[in-house]
């Protein structure tokens, strides 16, 4: 315990850090996300076949090997990023292509009839996407997006293999430089359980305040 | 042509079930989309264009950094390290599995003794990181009285079984768990009613319909299992992902290697995701 109040503010600083790839990844993997799940429902074939090619990549391969990729590869293209970013990178594309599917979901919850009825009315793909299935869309895949980021706080554990102090690599280090081990790990788990817990509610609360009342 | 324009203008569904946004274009929408599809075409070009003009500038097709991947002996090292992925996927997912179906069972039956336990170790395993637990048995392991003395590999590879398996259970009753939930209230009623045990009545009539119900969903939770074998870079178990970063630190070709192992990856892991997308499909039908 008394090991643990020592290293607080290395620990803390660490749990910062996962806060960050975690809600930093999750929005930039929110905005890819609903691009690519607007391209595979869009009259254009090959924003389709490119949206569909995009999710099949990231839901197929494992985070850590996106993160390698960040990490040794980009520089090899001329790219110099920290990191930090290199994770931060990996983390967004990977989130995009689960946000994708979850919002492809939401779209499929939104009844026939009313993109039946936006385009009686002469609404254009654009206008009916934006006005009247999206709002509903986005709405109904609350529950699955929370789902998604609070498996990201776990996920971006990963990025500790590449030097990215978070929560889990500053407790393994610590407890290398100590020589204790429960401590910490007790520190990291009951870190992911308060953010679990705190996001599902949050979750909760919303979900309930935006549904579609049908 | 026609069939070029055709094809590219089929806006229909491609599941049962999906919204369907757009319906047939008339002369104006085939126009617009037809207009819309050579601009993106374009543009996608000119991007794959800009990202092949980057590795030429960067030389990174220089034939040194791709002719490893001419020699069978690197194809064998990689292909051994899948191997390896799958091993280690494989007595994870039949252990988690196993343990899965307890805990589910246990968490929907009435004695406390059962209920109890389950639902702790449920919620406790799945709020872990999985790579929190790998490290922790990782490290933990060779101080256990009755586990000392093993080679490294033997202790990398246990504790990444290990760590998938106690993760995965958790993930794999939750999932039996709510195909056990979906299942209309007649059937155990039915099952208690002519005279079958509680216990009986979930091992005959209940499991086998709820794993049914249940088996999409563990297609998917099985191709997670598969990627995150790769954590086992973490403890230096030798898999696909860390065979495939030695090839690139020894001919200084990462590019390279992860192109190949990423195709190796997406190969293997897509048997399983397609294989749940064609349940979920029948199952919806």
């Amino acid at each position: 315990m008394q090991i643990v109040l020592d290293n607080l503010p290395r620990l803390l600083r660490g749990l910062g850090v996962t806060l960050q790839l975690t809600i930093g990844g999750f929005l930039i993997g929110l905005v890819i996300g609903t691009i690519i799940a607007v391209f595979r429902v869009s009259p254009i074939k090959p924003l389709r076949v490119l949206g569909a090619g995009y999710v099949a990549a990231m839901v197929n391969s494992p985070l850590i090997f996106l993160v390698f990729v960040a990490y040794y590869g980009l520089p090899k293209l001329g790219a110099l990023l920290t990191n930090f970013q290199c994770a931060l990178i990996a983390v967004g594309l990977y989130i995009g292509g689960y946000v994708a599917e979850a919002v492809r979901s939401g779209f499929n919850a939104v009844s026939n009839g009313q993109a039946e009825a936006a385009r009686a009315i002469g609404l254009t793909f654009g206008q009916t996407l934006t006005h009247v299935i999206l709002p509903q869309a986005l709405r109904s895949s609350v529950g699955p997006l929370a789902v998604l980021l609070n498996a990201n706080y776990r996920n971006v554990a990963v990025a500790g293999i590449i030097g990215v102090s978070e929560v889990v690599k500053a407790g393994s280090d610590l407890s290398d430089e100590t020589a204790k081990q429960y401590p910490f790990f007790v520190f990291s788990f009951l870190a992911f359980m308060v953010l679990g817990f705190t996001t599902a509610a949050f979750a909760g609360w919303l979900d309930n305040r935006v549904a579609v009342k049908r | 042509m026609a069939t070029l324009s055709s094809w590219l203008l089929d806006v229909k569904p491609s599941r049962a079930g999906e919204l369907q946004i757009n319906e047939e274009l008339g002369p104006r929408g085939r126009r617009r989309a037809l207009i819309g599809t050579a601009v993106v075409t374009a543009i996608l070009a000119a991007g794959l264009a800009w990202v092949l003009r980057r590795f030429q500038v960067k030389g990174q097709f220089a034939p040194e950094l791709w002719r490893p991947f001419r020699q069978w002996s690197i194809w064998k090292f990689l292909l051994l390290g899948l191997g390896q992925t799958m091993k280690a996927a494989g007595v994870a997912f039949v252990f988690a599995l196993g343990l899965g179906i307890v805990l589910a069972m246990w968490r929907g039956s009435s004695p406390k003794r059962k209920r109890i336990p389950a639902t702790i170790f449920t919620e406790v395993f799945r709020a872990c990181a999985l790579v929190l637990l790998i490290k922790f048995a990782f490290f933990q392991l060779p101080k256990t009285p009755g586990f000392r003395g093993w080679t490294l590999s033997k202790y990398a590879f246990v504790s990444l079984v290990l760590g998938l398996t106690l993760y995965y259970s958790t993930v794999f009753a939750e999932v039996i768990r709510s195909g056990i939930r979906s299942l209309p209230k007649g059937q155990s009623e039915a099952a208690l009613a002519i005279g079958l045990t509680e216990p009986r009545a979930m091992r005959l009539i209940i499991l086998p319909q709820a794993l049914r119900r249940a088996l999409p969903n563990l297609f998917t939770q099985a191709a997670s299992l598969l990627k995150d074998t790769s954590l086992g870079v973490f403890v230096t178990y030798s898999e696909l992902l860390s065979r495939a970063k030695i090839v690139g630190e020894y001919g200084s070709n990462f590019l390279q290697s992860f192109v190949v192992a990423g195709f190796m990856y997406i190969f293997v892991v897509a048997i399983l995701t397609s294989t749940a997308n064609r349940l979920q499909k029948r199952q919806a039908r």
